[in-house]
């Protein structure tokens, strides 16, 4: 009785539409994320480098662990330590799209960079000198180049080059892929001996399995380098002391001990699906701030305006001279 | 109640503020007289606007017009360009950034063929052979490293194993001006010796510390974009002999290195590590510019990065262009376009103790390859010779270690060595 009432006046509607409402159940949080390290301040390396790319050293500031827009502390396990040059990277390594045009640069340097695991190496070609994540191999004195021609045959990857993963044979190893075909977008594989591989080709996008064995469908003109990165054996190095962590800008964690209940541990659980990526996500918009009178806060609008003295408390007594 | 002499000063109640409030109300409520445009101000004739007037309804509008007009060409004018800058922007070598591919870019660059090695007629020249004893080259490393009192602010000390410690900030002698009271030595003795031995018929004119600046376009790399090399040895040194740039390659020498091939540095670009300035001024900057002089050397030092130190091979690309910058300014002083016959420019460049001797035959002016231009010139470089080891900079030397003789005479060779005239 209620219900057909209910679709009389229109108050089901919604369920007739097209969206259906699914119910969320507050599900226990599958594990935590990552805290976001707020190492270096990009505010400040934009000012120091004038927003222009850069191969020189810079020494910009550190964040501490804290957010660059409150400066509240966000990760209490980062702070501290001795300031390191910092190397601009340039991930989005992109090349002539001509068929058999390649961009060519020589190696002319790799070395280690106290501000990321891997290597990093410094390039030259015609257009400047550039630094970028180093492969396993790389070595001063090689070419390495880079072409943006999609191929239609899959193409065999030199480790060092980078190619659009469209043209990339199944099976490659690849690093340093850019998430969208554009030159701003992140860069999935950026760690010391990681890689992904490429899985498959669908159409316009390519599936890459990542090193934590989830797949990514992107897009075929996304470019990466092929070959896993350096310095795989940072594992088996040590820092050697706590006090050295601390020099490198990480602190110890604290706090009373906890004993670990039944949400910890690996929950063995199936793959997610392939997760496509297809724009860029759109940064919201920025927070507009407003201030309301005194008018506006009185609600005393239309037929309920009174004249503007009496909110504020004006009465009729007469006051002396 | 017991008597206080002195009261406590009340604190500001709620009924002070109510007081307080109607004595400003009262007063806000008294009528202000009317204002009146004054007297002296109607005399003026200004044109005077009610302020509450609507903003188009008078010649106002104009008014505001006119003055956003005058404010924008201010404006303008504040951005307008410099009346010297040129509308070209410049390649800028300045020695600040080491080259990609040392040697091969330098010469690339300079448009040469590299012999490495002074040649055997200038080694064994019998004029270069001062008799200078070992004791004295002692002494005048000595007096630059040791002897010094200079107590300037020395550089922060990076430690690349403990890079945590924060040293001491010492005081001492810089390294440049070490380095440079070591070359003004070494060239004493030079001088003096050829004196002594005949070598040298004029004294040298040696100016310190001037500016040398030289402006090249055309060819391959520069038509678009113009080079400005730019340097300030610490030594420049001149003579009004001419026979000190005579060359030290006959015409048939230079014709075979003309036949040689350029360096090929392919992928990397020979400009890739010049800045790229606007620049104000292209004229020819060289000391002693309007004498009658010729530029015999260069020398000037260098004090390597402690975080990032240049290799061998970028510091003597920096000599090669350095000397080629002075060879330039001898060859277009008193605003000669045209090269009349081949010239010798001797660059020195002292870095950690370690000499870098360049000597630069200028054949043609050209900077690059411009199509029927075949001729290349020619630059004899002897790279990092070490003449003594250094100490850092933090530590206080009290002996010369390990003094190489062999360096010391390798340089007298280079500076003594002139072209036969005859053979030109």
């Amino acid at each position: 009785m209620i219900s057909s009432l209910a679709v009389e006046l229109g108050a089901l509607r919604l369920a007739c539409s097209s969206k259906i409402i699914v119910a969320t159940r507050n599900l226990p949080a599958r594990g935590t994320k990552p805290l976001p390290r707020h190492l270096w301040d990009m505010t400040d390396l934009e000012e120091k480098s004038g927003g222009r790319y850069t191969h020189k050293p810079l020494r910009i500031n550190r964040l501490g662990g804290r957010d660059p827009e409150t400066g509240r502390k966000v990760n209490q396990h980062i702070g501290g330590g001795v300031k390191f040059d910092y190397f601009m990277i340039d991930f989005h390594r992109r090349g002539p799209t001509a068929q058999g045009a390649t961009y060519d640069e020589r190696v002319l340097e790799v070395r280690r960079d106290a501000n990321r695991t891997c290597h990093i190496a410094l390039c030259a070609g015609i257009q400047g000198k550039r630094w970028i994540l180093a492969t396993e191999n790389m070595k001063a004195g090689d070419i390495i180049s880079t072409s943006g021609h999609l191929s239609e045959n899959p193409v065999i990857g030199v480790e060092g080059n980078a190619y659009p993963i469209g043209s990339l044979a199944a099976g490659t190893v690849i690093n340093s892929i850019e998430r969208y075909p554009t030159m701003d977008s992140e860069t999935f594989v950026k760690a010391a001996g990681t890689s992904a591989t490429i899985v498959r080709h669908q159409g316009d996008y390519t599936v890459i399995k990542l090193p934590h064995k989830h797949e990514f469908s992107l897009h075929r003109e996304c470019m990466a380098t092929v070959g896993r990165l350096s310095h795989a054996d940072i594992d088996s190095k040590i820092f050697g002391s706590a006090q050295m962590h601390r020099r490198f800008g990480y602190k110890m964690s604290s706090g009373l001990f906890h004993k670990k209940d039944g949400y910890f541990g690996r929950k063995v659980r199936a793959l997610p699906p392939v997760r496509q990526l297809d724009t860029p996500p759109q940064a919201p918009p920025p927070f507009q701030r407003f201030t309301l009178t005194k008018t506006d806060l009185s609600g005393l609008h239309g037929h309920a305006k009174v004249h503007n003295l009496i909110p504020s408390g004006y009465s009729t007594r007469d006051y002396p001279e | 109640m017991v008597f206080r002499k002195y009261r406590a000063v009340k604190q500001w109640g709620k009924m002070d503020t109510r007081i307080f409030k109607e004595i400003y109300n009262s007063r806000n409520k008294r009528k202000m007289p009317a204002f009146e445009v004054p007297e002296a101000v109607k005399a003026l004739g200004v044109p005077i606007f009610e302020p509450n007037e609507v903003f188009t309804f008078s010649n106002r509008k104009n008014l505001v017009e006119q003055a956003r007009v005058e404010a924008e060409s201010e404006v303008r004018f504040l951005e307008q360009l410099h009346p010297l800058q040129k509308s070209h922007p410049a390649y800028i070598f300045e020695g600040a950034e080491p080259m990609s591919d040392g040697i091969s870019q330098a010469a690339l660059l300079t448009r040469s063929v590299v012999r490495h090695g002074l040649p055997e007629t200038i080694l064994h020249n019998s004029a270069a052979k001062l008799e200078i004893d070992e004791e004295m080259v002692r002494d005048s490393i000595l007096h630059g490293e040791r002897y010094n009192p200079t107590l300037e602010k020395l550089p922060e000390r990076f430690d690349p194993v403990m890079f945590w410690i924060r040293h001491h900030r010492l005081h001492g002698t810089p390294v440049i001006k070490r380095n440079n009271i070591i070359l003004n030595n070494l060239l004493r003795h030079v001088i003096l010796g050829g004196f002594r031995t005949q070598a040298l018929e004029h004294s040298f004119q040696v100016n310190r510390d001037s500016p040398l600046s030289v402006y090249l376009s055309g060819g391959q790399y520069f038509s678009k974009t113009p080079l400005v090399l730019r340097a300030q040895p610490h030594l420049t040194v001149q003579s009004p002999n001419s026979t000190v740039t005579m060359p030290w390659a006959g015409p048939i020498d230079v014709q075979s290195a003309s036949a040689e091939p350029l360096p090929d540095i392919y992928p990397i670009s020979p400009v890739i590590d010049f800045e790229t300035d606007t620049i104000y001024n292209d004229d020819l900057l060289l000391t002693r510019n309007e004498q009658q002089t010729h530029v015999h050397s260069v020398l000037w030092s260098r004090e390597q990065d402690q975080k990032y130190p240049w290799t061998s091979e970028q510091n003597m690309a920096n000599a090669i262009l350095t000397t080629y910058a002075a060879a330039v300014a001898e060859a277009t002083r008193n605003g000669a376009t045209e090269l009349k016959k081949p010239i010798l420019v001797r660059g020195v460049q002292l870095v950690n103790g370690r000499l870098d001797l360049v000597a630069m035959q200028l054949n043609t002016l050209k900077p690059t390859e411009n199509g029927e231009n075949a001729e290349k010139n020619i630059v004899w470089i002897e790279k990092g010779l070490r003449l003594y080891k250094p100490k850092p900079y933090y530590d206080q030397m009290e002996v010369v270690d390990k003094l190489d003789m062999d360096v010391f005479h390798k340089f007298v060779a280079l500076m003594l060595g002139f072209g036969a005239p005859h053979a030109h």
